[in-house]
């Protein structure tokens, strides 16, 4: 099951981000999320994004190097950090998204994206509000 | 750090005048015996000022502190602290704002900064990871807080950008001009602001894209989850998800200490027009502070603009207070004093006196109860320090000693009283008028343990004993830095931060902790004259009843109060006067402090 977004929901708090990349790379660090808040406190509002492995993956033919690609529909993107190369600095998998749910680790060189935690995503754990759920099932 | 802990081990200083920014490393020691926020911050001013600083001249300075665990997952920690000798009262200053600067400090690069002297022209400090610079910010001069927040992200360049920013208030050093954050968030109370003013120093912006630390992330993790499902995640903290601060205005209405009228009546004729009710129905969307699930921003739509808030003491201290019993007013009054960087507890409380004043035939300002155009155009006249304004800007003890009004005044050590009236629950006297920074119901909050909580409020019986012990608990939690709105409990505190700084701290260590920093508050209090002379309540408290409601005709005498507070400073170990012994100082580790 994909990820689902509400950007009503959303409360701009970063939580997920935060989650995301303890998860990850066992640091906090927002710019290594692969889920973004954007916030716009003076208007209350708030847009959260993540890949949410959409039909299309147009991510998948603008890499150079062959090194996106998925098991199958609406299951989470593997990017082979063997073949991505960052594309020396200017990734262009990261345009290509028409969401911008693609990323770029500036530490590792690689591009970023959801991978649903390999099947418990740690964000929809955390995000109380459920402006981020997994598609189809209630938070708990 | 010889480890690696969430401390980012680095401060930066900032010299307006000469323009020197340089980092140095964080004093370790100091961040294992005042772990971090208002620890940290107030020892590093202690260090800092000499005696007798004039508040808003150069010398004074600006202390901004994360706590230890801001950039952390842990829920209401990315809050940040400011540190200063208040201009408002002379005492020393902790002013405290939710939303997301800590946050972006810490992923900067560092757990404070420190700011002396004064620019020579309107200036900005810009902080985006390593690069640190004082930008013109004469552009800005003059203008509102949302203007210059928007005008910073666009100097830096950055979205993400979190600023601290003054108003016209600030700039005017109006003794009670706060600093504004993500547009609606204050660190309200005590002037900060006029001290950024004083100092030409318009906005501090800061984003930072590094990253935070701990000893052990896995540990770490597990061991938050079970917190935040069994300990943040409850019924004692949820209200401020569903209702937030508003539901406080049926529980102080019913309680009969809700001010109105210039703090002359403890119940509302209309508080059910600015109560939670009336504020659900115009709320839009929840907003919370980085990491915190509670989400007790209540962003409301209304015909006096988009907003987050009004909170309760707003509620409490534009509306009944004012005798504006119309939401639109009090939201009105609440965006120009966002905008125009006002804290909104002191002008409601000197506004409302001043309209008592007005009523008691003892001087009109042009304010009266009830009339909103009037109190709107007062309130940007102290912002601008016109006309009547310009007197009321001084704060209530100014008017009302200059115009015979002291036995109306509500304020202790200067800073104006905030929504809790202490006749409906008189332990809030001796927490108002112990607190380090003057009025202020954030150090100990006891009305929520008996007025609130079903038992007798009408009494001082054992108050001493529960201030003393709030405040100390509270101290503490502000070095995390946690939220009020999170009733979290010493072990847990104390599990939390030991997972984060790699330092064993114990339950026992904190209540030690939190005793220290409020007694290092205490001597630089003491340094500057303060003394049990200033520890005592106005007048009106002792002498003036309530005519209605649940605390009608409830007053205590002097003698009584006087009695607890000496109690208060005998559990304290402080001498009859509320100076500490070098006993109680050698026994906290602070002999070092008073050679």
């Amino acid at each position: 099951m994909p990820l689902k977004f509400s950007n009503k929901l959303c409360t701009g708090c970063r939580l997920c981000e935060l989650i995301c990349s303890a998860t990850h790379f066992d640091e906090f660090a927002p710019t290594r999320a692969r889920i973004r808040v954007t916030n716009n406190p003076l208007e209350g509002k708030s847009a959260v994004m993540a890949c949410f492995s959409c039909p299309k993956a147009p991510c998948i033919d603008a890499c150079p190097r062959g090194a996106i690609s998925r098991p199958g529909a609406q299951q989470p993107l593997t990017i082979d950090l063997q073949k991505c190369d960052g594309c020396g600095g200017s990734p262009l998998c990261v345009p290509a998204c028409p969401y911008g749910a693609m990323y770029f680790d500036a530490v590792t060189q690689r591009a970023l994206a959801c991978d649903l935690c390999g099947g418990d995503p740690q964000c929809v754990k955390y995000c109380y509000s459920q402006a981020v759920s997994l598609a189809g099932v209630k938070n708990q | 750090m010889t480890q690696t802990t969430c401390y980012a081990g680095k401060v930066l200083r900032v010299d307006l005048a000469t323009g020197m920014i340089l980092t140095e490393p964080l004093n370790e020691a100091w961040a294992r015996d005042f772990v971090g926020g208002k620890g940290l911050g107030f020892r590093y001013l202690f260090d800092l000022l000499p005696p007798h600083t004039d508040p808003l001249s150069p010398a004074n300075a600006v202390v901004i502190f994360t706590g230890a665990l801001a950039g952390t997952c842990v829920a209401t920690t990315a809050r940040t602290v400011v540190c200063t000798r208040s201009p408002a009262t002379g005492t020393i200053l902790d002013s405290y704002v939710g939303g997301a600067f800590a946050l972006q400090l810490k992923l900067a690069g560092y757990d404070g900064v420190i700011i002396t002297g004064k620019a020579s022209q309107p200036t900005a400090l810009l902080i985006q990871d390593e690069r640190v610079e004082l930008r013109d910010a004469t552009a800005m001069w003059g203008r509102g807080i949302w203007e210059t927040d928007t005008w910073m992200k666009a100097q830096a360049g950055d979205n993400d950008l979190v600023t601290l920013t003054i108003g016209p208030a600030g700039e005017n050093l109006v003794p009670f001009a706060c600093l504004t954050s993500e547009a609606y968030r204050q660190a309200g109370r005590g002037g900060a602001g006029a001290v950024f003013g004083s100092k030409n120093l318009k906005a501090v912006g800061v984003r930072g894209t590094g990253a935070v630390h701990v000893p052990d992330m896995r540990s770490f993790l597990a061991l938050y989850e079970e917190i935040f499902r069994n300990n943040l995640l409850t019924e004692a903290n949820l209200w401020a998800n569903a209702t937030g601060t508003p539901m406080i205005v049926d529980l102080s209405q019913g309680a009969g200490l809700l001010p109105t009228r210039g703090f002359s009546q403890g119940v509302f004729e209309n508080a059910g027009k600015i109560n939670s009710e009336a504020m659900l129905a115009r709320r839009h969307a929840s907003r919370a502070c980085a990491t915190c699930p509670l989400a007790c921003g209540q962003f409301t739509h209304s015909a006096a603009g988009p907003m987050e808030g009004p909170e309760y003491e707003t509620l409490g201290m534009g509306g009944s207070n004012c005798a504006m019993g119309d939401l639109d007013t009090v939201t009105a009054f609440n965006r120009l004093c966002d905008n125009l960087g006002l804290d909104t507890i002191s002008t409601g409380n000197v506004l409302g006196l001043a309209m008592l004043m007005a009523k008691e035939g003892i001087h009109d300002f042009g304010v009266h109860f009830g009339d909103a155009e009037e109190f709107l155009e007062a309130t940007e006249s102290i912002a601008y320090r016109r006309g009547a304004g310009e007197e009321l800007s001084r704060g209530a003890r100014y008017i009302a000693q200059k115009y015979g009004a002291g036995h109306l005044v509500m304020e202790n050590k200067g800073l104006e009283f905030p929504a809790y009236d202490p006749r409906g629950s008189y332990g809030m006297a001796l927490a108002y008028c112990t607190s380090d920074r003057g009025g202020c119901h954030m150090r100990a909050w006891t009305v929520a343990n008996d007025a609130f909580a079903g038992a007798d409020p009408f009494t001082l019986e054992g108050r001493a004993e529960m201030t003393v012990a709030l405040q100390n608990f509270n101290s503490v939690k502000w070095t995390g830095i946690f939220c009020d709105f999170w009733a979290i409990d010493a072990p847990t505190l104390a599990r939390l931060l030991a997972a984060g700084t790699g330092q064993p701290y114990t339950e026992a260590d904190i209540y030690t902790i939190g005793e220290r920093i409020w007694n290092l508050a205490r001597i630089f209090n003491v340094r500057e004259g303060f003394r049990r002379k200033d520890d005592i309540p106005p007048s009106a408290i002792f002498d003036r009843s309530l005519p209605e409601g649940a605390a009608a005709g409830r007053n205590f005498t002097r003698q009584e109060y006087e009695a607890a507070l000496s109690e208060y400073y005998r559990l304290r170990g402080w001498d009859d006067d509320g100076v500490p012994t070098r006993e109680k100082l050698v026994g906290l580790g602070l002999a070092d402090l008073i050679e």
